[in-house]
């Protein structure tokens, strides 16, 4: 298999763009990847695109990303895999330059959730990932279905919804540096515990905003880095996971087996254990998501995470910062708003649907 | 007197036993009509039904209400209504909801239903507070493993205040009307704790 490497990465702000439809976010987000590549790029060199949209805006995806990019002549193909779709079309775009089918190939992922009013929207996403008989008219809206896995965890492991709180905290702190983030202000544990319930244990700050945006990457093949860039972003390995789709069928909901797998297949491809990755993008829709993955991924024991929060092991400064808030392709190449003191190695993580999608890419400094 | 649901024929007749009257109930469902001349000469009525509860405050969204796939619907009615799992004819691994390969043995499209236990116990639940179109809220859902069988299902929480239930309570798990949705009610079976009746909300009957 070939090499592969990120050479050019972009992304829009996140927030409620309602003055930016999707026609716009995605040709943004390709012309600021292409602007980022050193040694200058021209969109003719690029070779196939995978477009990533969970939801479906103004129409056909796939033709959105040609028409409004100007890349009429390559072959686009649109990839849904719930929360894992990013992670996804990264995935589909190093098969197609290891394989030796193109040599240069982006993967550019946009949604536009604020298209529609926020009491329908996540229900409408819930029709795209659930049972439309078991599931979807119980009301197992995307907090309630990750709410089941923390209530559980909480009961066996000795976290506690503090924990949930300061993990908000970290978050929040972070965002506050990123120009692209859409909250950016500090909240405190107190504001945390005392926001309104959304779905129990998740309070206001344990969960997502909705956010409009894109972001895009270039890769490419070995032999043709040198030509755009000295300091690429090596993918050092990557994995999808999938699970059982109904949470009745879930035998331990204390953990995610999707992050699980795809994480066993990137560290092995990597030739990596959990202590050589530097600093992640852990998914973190819900506060408990992101804890239970600190496990998952093997950064702390099993039913330990709470320790790795209270070690603040996982703030910028940290041993293992997590979600310092800005891509991981600046952060190796020295560049972030929220700079790790010379990272080697990232791991980008993403889970959802029901939770039974997990996409997970490792990059690297050197190429490894 | 006209009452509405599928239980009504049931609380009419006992409504007639209670006043000692002998009399016609009718019963009418769509185009169809049924009439039965009740004589209530000794009989008695015995109830196990719950103690009438003071009414929760929820909230119900505004708005058309969420589609329905009546196919889908139709698909899972057996199952979800009758309250019967798939038994692998193979392997006798169950599955609820039944499903064309089997979670046991992989033998595919061999099974035939088979009852469910009407009892079980909370593994994990969650309340949601937010509004959720043709929904009540807030509302409670609960994965319940069903005793002596290795068969969880998620279910909603009735019976009890929303956020009452905690891991590990045990319930009988009775029918419940869940949701109205494009004017056809949807049925499914539900978590019932076994609580105290003064543990539960308002006053006895």
């Amino acid at each position: 298999m070939r090499r592969v490497a990120i050479v050019g990465a972009g992304m829009t702000s996140f927030g409620e763009h309602f003055s930016l439809g999707i026609k716009e976010l995605v040709p943004m987000a390709l012309s600021e990847a292409i602007a980022s590549v050193d040694k200058g790029f021209k969109r003719s060199e690029i070779g196939a695109a995978w477009m990533g949209e969970v939801g479906a805006t103004d129409g056909h995806a796939a033709g959105i990303l040609a028409d409004s990019c100007g890349l009429l002549d390559i072959p686009v193909t649109r990839i849904e895999n719930a929360c894992a779709t990013g992670q996804d079309i990264i995935r589909q775009a190093i098969y197609a330059i290891a394989s030796g089918y193109v040599d240069v190939a982006i993967a550019l992922g946009a949604d536009k959730v604020r298209d529609t009013s926020s009491s329908a929207t996540f229900w409408d996403w819930m029709g795209l990932t659930r049972d439309m008989a078991w599931d979807f008219p119980l009301g197992l809206v995307a907090p309630a279905n990750f709410a089941l896995h923390v209530s559980r965890y909480l009961h066996e492991a000795p976290a506690t919804r503090e924990h949930l709180a300061m993990i908000a905290v970290k978050n929040h702190f972070h965002g506050v540096k990123n120009p692209k983030a859409q909250l950016r202000s500090e909240i405190t544990i107190e504001q945390a515990l005392n926001a309104p319930m959304v779905a129990e244990p998740f309070g206001l700050y344990d969960c997502t905003p909705q956010s409009d945006g894109a972001a895009c990457v270039i890769l490419v093949a070995e032999e043709h880095v040198a030509k755009y860039t000295d300091r690429p972003a090596w993918v050092r390995g990557f994995g999808l996971g999938i699970d059982r789709i109904m949470h009745q069928h879930k035998k331990d909901m204390t953990t995610f087996p999707c992050t699980v797998k795809a994480a066993k297949q990137a560290y092995a491809m990597a030739g990596l254990t959990p202590k050589d990755i530097d600093f992640a993008e852990v998914h973190d829709c819900f506060t408990g998501v992101e804890l239970i993955t600190y496990e998952d991924l093997g950064f702390a024991p099993r039913f330990e995470g709470h320790k790795f929060v209270e070690s603040r092991a996982h703030y910028v400064g940290g041993s293992k910062p997590i979600n310092p808030s800005v891509e991981i392709f600046e952060q190796l190449r020295g560049e972030s708003h929220n700079q790790i003191d010379n990272p080697r190695i990232g791991m980008a993580h993403n889970i959802g649907g029901p939770t039974a999608a997990c996409g997970i890419t490792i990059l690297g400094k050197e190429r490894g | 007197v006209i009452t509405l649901g599928a239980s009504s024929p049931l609380f009419a007749i006992a409504a007639l036993i209670d006043a000692g009257r002998s009399g016609l109930v009718g019963a009418s469902e769509q185009a169809a009509f049924s009439a039965a001349n009740v004589d209530v000469a000794g009989s008695s009525v015995r109830r196990r039904q719950q103690p009438a509860q003071a009414p929760v405050k929820r909230k119900q969204t505004p708005g058309t209400g969420v589609k329905i796939s009546l196919a889908a619907y139709d698909r899972a009615f057996e199952a979800k209504v009758r309250w019967q799992a798939g038994k692998c004819n193979k392997c006798g691994t169950l599955a609820m909801p039944p499903r064309f390969h089997c979670l046991g043995c992989g033998a595919d499209d061999s099974w035939e239903y088979t009852p469910l236990p009407y009892a079980g116990t909370v593994y994990t639940t969650s309340t949601i507070h937010v509004p959720v179109p043709s929904l009540e809220s807030p509302y409670t859902l609960a994965v319940v493993e069903c005793d002596d069988v290795d068969v969880r299902v998620l279910m909603h929480v009735t019976d009890v205040p929303p956020g009452s239930v905690k891991i590990g309570e045990r319930g009988k798990l009775v029918l419940r009307r869940v949701a109205m949705r494009s004017g056809v009610p949807d049925y499914g079976y539900a978590f019932s704790p076994d609580v105290p009746a003064e543990g539960k909300s308002g006053g006895a009957k």
